[in-house]
């Protein structure tokens, strides 16, 4: 049943996406019914001619030979009117044998019409092997009702062919009425019927095939270009942009060709011009850099230096040392994540992937923070009920986006504990970060992804940051295929959540609520 | 004896400050700025470790780094500007066993300074197998079937690390704290690209390796020691 059902879905799967295969399937359909109908028509018409061009020669024979016996008969009387019957029987049939030449006959019978009395009896006779059985009443009563005319009737004779029964009156003198009866053998006629048939269905198959060939050579030398630009646009579309059709003459296909390739020309163009402009950015990156970081590590060397001999300095003197060391530590953070966002602004940005244990990586990062947090007074926990399964992440940059939920979380948490949670589906993997400060309003949380944006300005941070952390986690977990949500409300705190969709999964369902509750705590 | 480094750096407000900086940790220094000339110190300086930057006029560092591991495992340590993950591989490749990208922090590049220093001096006074490979800790020197095979300081540090607990399978995080001295860094490109060098070195069949194992998703651990 299943095999079945699955042959039927494949030739509908066939039918339905084989324009040609329907246009011949439906052209062989249509000239089979009108080749039936025609073949039909002409076998018909065929039959009965054959048939009845026979009958008549044989109803013809009948007619002259019973008016030859018949003759045969009234001159046998002599002149004492009287007959000698079996004499004048066994001359009739003599003169049957004689006068009969038509192909096909089997036997004839003289026989005696039922129901009278006669002076003499003349024996009903037949020639050798005459199919009696053949001969039947109606034909008898029909002979008997019309006394001049021949009657006929088709049967089956011995051996299965159709075959013709005639029959006709004869009166003999003195004996009374007889009737005479002839049997003929038509396999001659069918013989030929079939032959006829066979060469007609022949013929017709022959033309259905030729037909059909037609019809799929057409369609083909139809659809060959579309079939051409389909596959064409399938190469260019997976990013074979070179791609174009040969135009040959300057009929419709030759300006389906020639369109396509117009826009084939001008689509590459396009993106030509955005990949070299991509290009170019990337490379204004590089080169940004590496000019920008390489004049910043003298300074900074030499800045460190000068701070850690600040004690021999004057008081001003070593007050600029220490500002000058912790500025050149923020601006290159800020110089990181600037040539980090200009690197997904270029579309730069490629995933690392590698089989990580997202349980694991997330301890690992409040290992990472916990130092921080601690001299905040805030403890982080980690709840795990998933995300014990190896999973394919670029590590490093989870990594990043995690540290980043978890840092905002010690600057924003009051010293308040911190959660953070790992689970994760089929579908999805997720990562939540709680904390118990003093939150945000919708619309604030709102803006937390826009570059350079600070909750609160006043505020001081503990873990520096660039304002810059929140947009680069976003487009880090968009790399991903992921997700960041926000949760947050005055007075209670904030939670932050990544959710990263596995294998082929699309906007997958997190395994996380928003925030998260654990089951041991009351919050 | 103070330990020498070279330090190859085209910039030379980069050299002078590093060449400040290094001496008064107390290494002895020489600076190199471009790629013939840091490859002519070498020889004639033979220095315990070279600072490498990856950029170079000329001859460039990747070049540099390979010529220098031509014949000899001194430590290097890339020093690199660019952000740009293929660099740090290729240069790895080339034979470097740690980097630091610029702008570096001074107590980073000192605590990795001083773990590629430490390498070569541990020492222990036997021998270990792993597979067919026979490792003399004394000698510090790897075999097979009598035939020595040349290691770098870090390839035999990697290779003795994974050996000396054969059971146990090591974490890309592990390796780097015991081989490269790094905490909480978590580069695992470091452990990859120095694996594939090791194996390049000691399997029969890289792609079917049976002294440094793949632990899928946890790490690597030392191959069965060769009943044969």
């Amino acid at each position: 049943m299943k095999f079945f059902t699955q042959i039927v879905r494949q030739t509908r799967e066939t039918w339905v996406g084989s324009l040609r295969l329907r246009m011949t399937a439906v052209s062989v359909g249509l000239s089979l019914v009108a080749v039936a109908a025609i073949g039909g028509f002409l076998s018909y018409t065929i039959e009965r001619n054959l048939f009845e061009s026979r009958r008549n020669e044989i109803v013809s024979e009948t007619q002259s030979v019973s008016g030859t016996v018949q003759s045969q008969f009234d001159l046998a009387i002599n002149s004492e009117s009287s007959i000698d019957i079996e004499e004048a029987n066994s001359n009739a049939q003599a003169t049957i044998r004689a006068t009969t030449n038509s192909p096909g006959l089997i036997g004839f019978a003289i026989l005696r019409a039922p129901g009278q009395t006669t002076d003499q009896v003349m024996t009903s006779s037949s020639s050798i092997g005459f199919p009696l059985q053949v001969v039947s009443d109606s034909l008898r009563e029909a002979i008997h009702d019309d006394r001049t005319n021949v009657y006929y009737q088709s049967v089956e004779v011995p051996g299965g062919s159709p075959g013709l029964v005639t029959g006709t009156n004869l009166d003999v003198p003195i004996a009374g009425r007889y009737d005479l009866v002839l049997v003929y053998d038509l396999a001659d006629v069918e013989a030929n019927l079939t032959f006829v048939q066979s060469a007609l269905v022949a013929g017709e198959l022959f033309f259905v095939a030729i037909t059909g060939l037609i019809v799929w050579l057409v369609t083909t030398r139809s659809i060959q270009p579309i079939m051409t630009t389909a596959a064409m646009a399938e190469r260019f579309a997976a990013g074979n942009l070179d791609e174009r059709i040969d135009v040959e003459g300057t009929d419709v296909s030759a300006k389906l060709a020639g369109s396509f390739n117009r826009m084939a020309e001008s689509i590459s163009g396009q993106i030509n011009r955005l990949a070299t402009l991509s290009t170019l950015q990337q490379q204004f990156v590089s080169d940004v850099s590496h000019e920008l970081r390489t004049p910043l590590t003298t300074i900074k060397l030499a800045g460190s230096m000068l701070f850690k001999q600040r004690k021999t300095f004057d008081k001003d003197s070593a007050r600029a040392a220490e500002l000058l060391n912790r500025q050149i530590e923020t601006f290159e953070e800020l110089l990181t994540e600037l040539i980090e966002l200009s690197r997904f602004d270029a579309g730069a940005a490629e995933l690392e992937l590698e089989p990580v244990s997202p349980a694991v990586l997330a301890q690992s990062c409040i290992d990472e923070v916990s130092p921080l947090a601690r001299e905040q007074g805030s403890i982080i926990t980690l709840y795990a009920p998933g995300g014990h399964k190896l999973v394919d992440l670029d590590s490093r940059r989870v990594r990043r986006i995690l540290h980043n939920f978890l840092a905002n979380a010690v600057d924003h948490g009051e010293g308040g504990p911190i959660e953070m949670w790992v689970d994760s589906t089929s579908t999805a993997v997720s990562f939540a970060v709680r904390d118990h400060g003093v939150g945000m309003s919708q619309a604030d949380a709102a803006r937390v992804f826009d570059r350079f944006w600070r909750a609160d300005p006043s505020r001081q941070r503990q873990s520096g940051g660039t304002g810059l952390g929140l947009a680069i986690a976003l487009g880090y977990a968009k790399l991903h295929g992921g997700v960041i949500d926000v949760w947050s409300e005055p007075g209670r705190g904030a939670c932050f959540r990544l959710t990263i969709p596995l294998g082929d999964a699309v906007d997958p369902v997190s395994p996380l609520g928003l925030p998260p509750i654990a089951e041991d705590s009351d919050a | 004896m103070f330990a020498r480094i070279l330090i190859v750096d085209d910039d030379p407000s980069i050299g002078e400050v590093l060449d400040m900086f290094l001496r008064s940790e107390g290494y002895d220094t020489r600076v190199a700025t471009s790629g013939p000339q840091a490859l002519d110190f070498f020889t004639e300086y033979q220095p315990h470790l070279v600072l490498l930057d990856l950029n170079l006029p000329g001859v460039d560092g990747i070049s540099v780094c390979r010529s220098i591991r031509e014949h000899s495992g001194t430590p290097i340590i890339m020093l690199t500007a660019r952000t740009d993950p293929q660099d740090i591989i290729h240069g790895l490749e080339a034979g470097a066993d740690d980097y630091v990208e610029k702008p570096f922090n001074e107590q980073i590049l000192s605590a990795r300074i001083k773990a590629c220093m430490r390498r070569p001096l541990s020492t222990s006074s036997s021998v270990l197998r792993v597979g067919d490979i026979v490792i003399d800790l004394r000698g510090h020197v790897v075999s097979r079937d009598g035939v020595p095979i040349s290691l770098t300081p870090l390839e035999f540090e990697l290779l003795h690390t994974l050996a000396s607990r054969p059971t146990e399978v090591f974490s890309r995080e592990a390796l780097l704290e015991q081989v490269w001295g790094y905490q909480y860094k978590a580069d695992t490109r470091l452990v990859n690209v120095h694996v594939q060098r090791l194996r390049s070195k000691v399997e029969r069949d890289v792609d079917d390796p049976k002294i440094v194992q793949t632990v899928r998703g946890v790490g690597y651990r030392a191959g069965e020691i060769n009943p044969v």
